[in-house]
């Protein structure tokens, strides 16, 4: 009898585990934020936690009229495609790849009830707010949704303007983790962000790796700023804050006295966040002065062209990645053949980002029709889309929560491994 | 041997019972009960404790009273669409300009004068059909037009256009327009401007001209010497005419998906609208609204004041009353009183919530604002005009909050 009750015990005690569980497992709060480094969670719960619920659209867009005798839907695009850096704009133009031939493989199985979808490509670089011009340019042209952008400051400008037109749009490029915490219900984005990157980055380094004093060194752009933001506030809620930060200037091109920094600091890794040029360079004068630090960046060294610009010195180097190339999903593989073959060379992530972005939203508009505010019903009540990709999962502010991963140059090769965040141990 | 027997089941319960502590205390069964996650506790940190939301909310009430001035209920509701005249049911902007109102819908300038509409659109000067803004000089008259595509100033008949290409204007989108007697401010998509009528000279204000953190302008309002802009994810800025300075209002949690304490300042950094009225300052966010005395910061959010919704897209203020523009519903506030407007869209009644403290009132009128959605809205005497995703609304003073209605 005294071991049955003692049983009983057990399992009062598993029910309760389980219960808790299930409670905690419920949909993330905002951006699947590990609780360790939840904005002030060693000090105060705050008197207010927004993106626990998804904002409804509670205006009367649905009710407007909506041309239906059309000869063909119209999507906008918006993205660098000409003016900017040579790798910038490679970049809008992967996207603008993978968004058309997207576009090409839905007309091909019968468009949108036989009506063909067109791709109205724009350009955003420009002067600042060129992309809220170029909106309202394909607004005014009747599209009836947009894909883009890539930088974070247009990527803004474009959503408050869509915002206004109501207008909905999938972002399938930028990494600014700003953008959808600005809680436009019109809005949504189907690749990971530099939040969900930045915590992969904390969980390796610290977590797993066990480094404790570790430098940045960063582009003085918004992009490296917003981008290196959460690993500046987690590393400090971890209790191992920064211990240098150097900032270089656009065209540096000489990085020798932020690097002499980083080594007087003693920082055993470095975390480096610019351009891909910018970074490889800045790996290849670590190792020419005999730095060893261990080296962590962004997806940006997880390309080809990081590996042809830093060579050897790119061995040893992570990187985090939206999505693992080497899953051997078949959709994936039939994709990376298909733009093999279009255009000759295999496609980077921001062509396979906005190929599942592309099919989510297209799937979403044969799915509801033309009325603009109904697309958008759609699109923001999805909470898990399997792309090519895999698992898009967006969150409160509907912004995709991952999973991402991380990947490490050895021996020549890529290494991917999925990010899990590792509870710490204080 | 019956102690024995005991021993080892106290020490089981004991371990058992510290089991489930500690499963509470890790599933996070304390953040439940306190309705919000409380992380510290399992990092085992210190909590400070601050009295409650409510209990900050109710003292601010009785701290800082209106001016006495009794709050207005509007009534009598009358609505207008496609089929009175307007260009569009989508209403983005109203302005009360003396006996005519101007209408910025997404098709065309609306104007309604001795109860007739005339339309402009871009065929006859308007830069874009998007009208978003609208403000009137009211010394000379001129009247400033915020469009998607460029600022129109429309005088003696004519309008004459702004653009990046022609002239200062920081963007082509332009969210928000004031018209002081010499200056015009402008909140455009990348910055905000000062245009000089009197020496036609433009000025800029931006990231790289202005303690702006985002250029993202979203509203400004002038008043006096000062001007303030509402810099979507760059908080407030005040700008001083004659000293030329800038004084900065942020979020100080400085994150955006959290407000770590009430009315600590600014209630969020991505704000949408300001207006400046009798020494206080309002501020409207996608997060709640703001009020600014000078001297210290009240927010309010929609599950602890009579604010039907934290999503805010406008804010105008009038004889120390402050009007917000929600996506559910106009609110009206006096500092102490909550008056709210919505519609029940089954039975077209309109519906008017009186909050006052703990008090509540809920009142059925057999007329109605025409959409929950609420773009813009001016007040004047005794009439309010109402900018809404479906048709513009006007009202009148039918009565005011006193002890009897509530």
């Amino acid at each position: 009898m005294q071991v049955n009750k003692h049983l009983i015990m057990f399992g009062v005690i598993c029910l309760y585990a389980g219960y808790f569980s299930v409670l905690n497992a419920q949909a993330p709060t905002h951006a699947n934020t590990p609780i360790e480094i939840y904005p002030f969670s060693n000090f105060q719960t705050p008197h207010y936690m927004f993106f626990e619920e998804r904002l409804p659209y509670l205006g009367a867009a649905r009710e407007y009229d909506y041309p239906t005798d059309v000869e063909s839907v119209k999507i906008g695009f918006i993205g660098p495609l000409e003016g900017g850096g040579v790798y910038y704009t490679k970049s809008g133009h992967d996207m603008l790849k993978g968004t058309q031939i997207a576009i090409d493989e839905v007309n091909k199985a019968g468009g949108y009830r036989g009506l063909p979808f067109e791709l109205i490509a724009r350009n955003d670089i420009g002067l600042w707010g060129a992309s809220g011009d170029e909106l309202v340019t394909l607004y005014d042209m009747g599209a009836v949704a947009v894909i883009g952008s890539i930088d974070g400051n247009n990527s803004h400008v474009a959503i408050r303007v869509a915002l206004k037109l109501e207008i909905p749009m999938v972002n399938t490029g930028s990494t600014d983790p700003t953008l959808t915490d600005t809680r436009i219900p019109w809005v949504i984005r189907t690749n990971p962000d530099d939040r969900q990157f930045n915590y992969a980055l904390l969980n390796e380094i610290y977590n797993i790796r066990g480094y404790t004093r570790v430098a940045i060194l960063r582009a003085n752009s918004r992009y490296a700023r917003v981008g290196t933001r959460e690993f500046v506030d987690g590393a400090r809620r971890l209790g191992n804050p920064v211990v240098i930060r150097q900032v270089f200037l656009p065209g540096e091109t000489d990085f020798g006295q932020y690097l002499e920094n980083i080594r007087l600091a003693d920082a055993e890794a470095v975390v480096i966040w610019g351009e891909v040029d910018e970074i490889a360079r800045i790996v290849k004068q670590m190792r020419a002065l005999g730095m060893d630090q261990a080296v962590f960046s962004s997806e940006k060294v997880l390309t080809e062209t990081f590996l042809e610009l830093a060579g050897e010195d790119a061995e040893g180097v992570v990187g985090v990645f939206p999505y693992n190339p080497h899953s051997g999903k078949p959709e994936l593989e039939a994709f990376v053949e298909k733009y093999k073959e279009r255009y000759g060379n295999a496609p980077g992530h921001l062509a396979v980002l906005a190929y599942d972005g592309t099919l989510l939203l297209l799937d979403s508009i044969k799915k509801v029709g033309l009325n603009k505010a109904l697309i958008r019903d759609e699109i923001t009540s999805i909470e898990e889309y399997d792309g090519i990709t895999g698992r898009i999962n967006l969150d409160g502010s509907w912004n995709n929560a991952g999973p991402v991963w991380l990947a490490e140059y050895q021996n020549g090769e890529l290494r991917f491994w999925e990010y899990q965040w590792k509870r710490s141990e204080n | 041997m019956k102690s024995k027997m005991k021993k080892p089941v106290f020490s089981f319960s004991i371990v058992a019972v510290f089991l489930i502590v500690i499963f509470m205390i890790s599933s996070g069964f304390y953040s439940q009960t306190a309705e919000v996650t409380s992380e510290s506790i399992v990092a085992g940190e210190l909590i400070i404790e601050t009295p409650s939301v409510e209990a900050i909310e109710k003292n601010a009430d009785t701290e800082v009273q209106s001016e006495n001035k009794p709050m207005p209920i509007y009534g009598d509701w009358r609505v207008f669409t496609m089929a009175d005249g307007l260009p569009s049911n989508k209403v983005n902007a109203v302005k009360i300009d003396a006996d005519r109102i101007l209408v910025g819908t997404d098709r065309g300038l609306a104007v309604l004068e001795n109860g007739e509409w005339s339309v402009y659109t871009p065929e006859d000067g308007l830069a874009h059909r998007n009208v978003i803004s609208i403000d009137v000089n009211e010394d000379n008259g001129d009247v400033w037009i915020g469009t998607m595509n460029g600022l129109n100033r429309w005088s003696a008949g004519v309008f004459e256009r702004f653009d990046q290409f022609n002239s200062g204007l920081a963007n082509n989108v332009v969210y928000d327009v004031s018209a002081g007697p010499r200056y015009t401010w402008i909140a455009t998509t990348a910055g905000a401007n000062r245009y000089d009528t009197y020496t036609n000279q433009w000025k800029i204000f931006n990231e790289e001209t202005s303690p702006m953190h985002e250029p993202w302008c979203y509203g400004i309002t002038s008043a006096g010497n000062k001007a303030w802009i509402a810099a979507w994810g760059g908080g407030v800025l005040e700008y001083n005419n004659d000293t030329d300075e800038f004084r900065v209002y942020r979020d100080p949690d400085g994150h955006f998906q959290i407000s770590l304490f009430p009315d600590d300042g600014l209630v969020h950094d991505i704000t949408t609208g300001v207006a400046f009225d009798n020494g206080t300052l309002w501020v409207s966010t996608y997060f709640g609204a703001g009020r600014y005395n000078g001297q210290r910061w009240w927010g309010y959010h929609d599950h602890v004041s009579g604010l039907t919704s934290n999503f805010i897209n406008a804010v105008n203020a009038k004889n120390s009353i402050a009007y917000f523009a929600t996506d559910n519903g106009l609110n009206t506030f006096d500092g102490t009183t909550w008056v709210t407007y919505n519609t029940n869209h089954d039975t077209g009644k309109g519906i008017t919530t009186i909050t006052h403290g703990d008090t509540e009132r809920q009142m059925v009128t057999d007329t109605s604002i025409s959409h929950g959605f609420i773009w813009n809205m001016d007040a004047r005497d005794d009439v309010i005009w109402v900018a809404t995703s479906m048709g513009l609304s006007t009202a009148r003073i039918v009565g005011y909050v006193d002890e009897t209605i509530l």
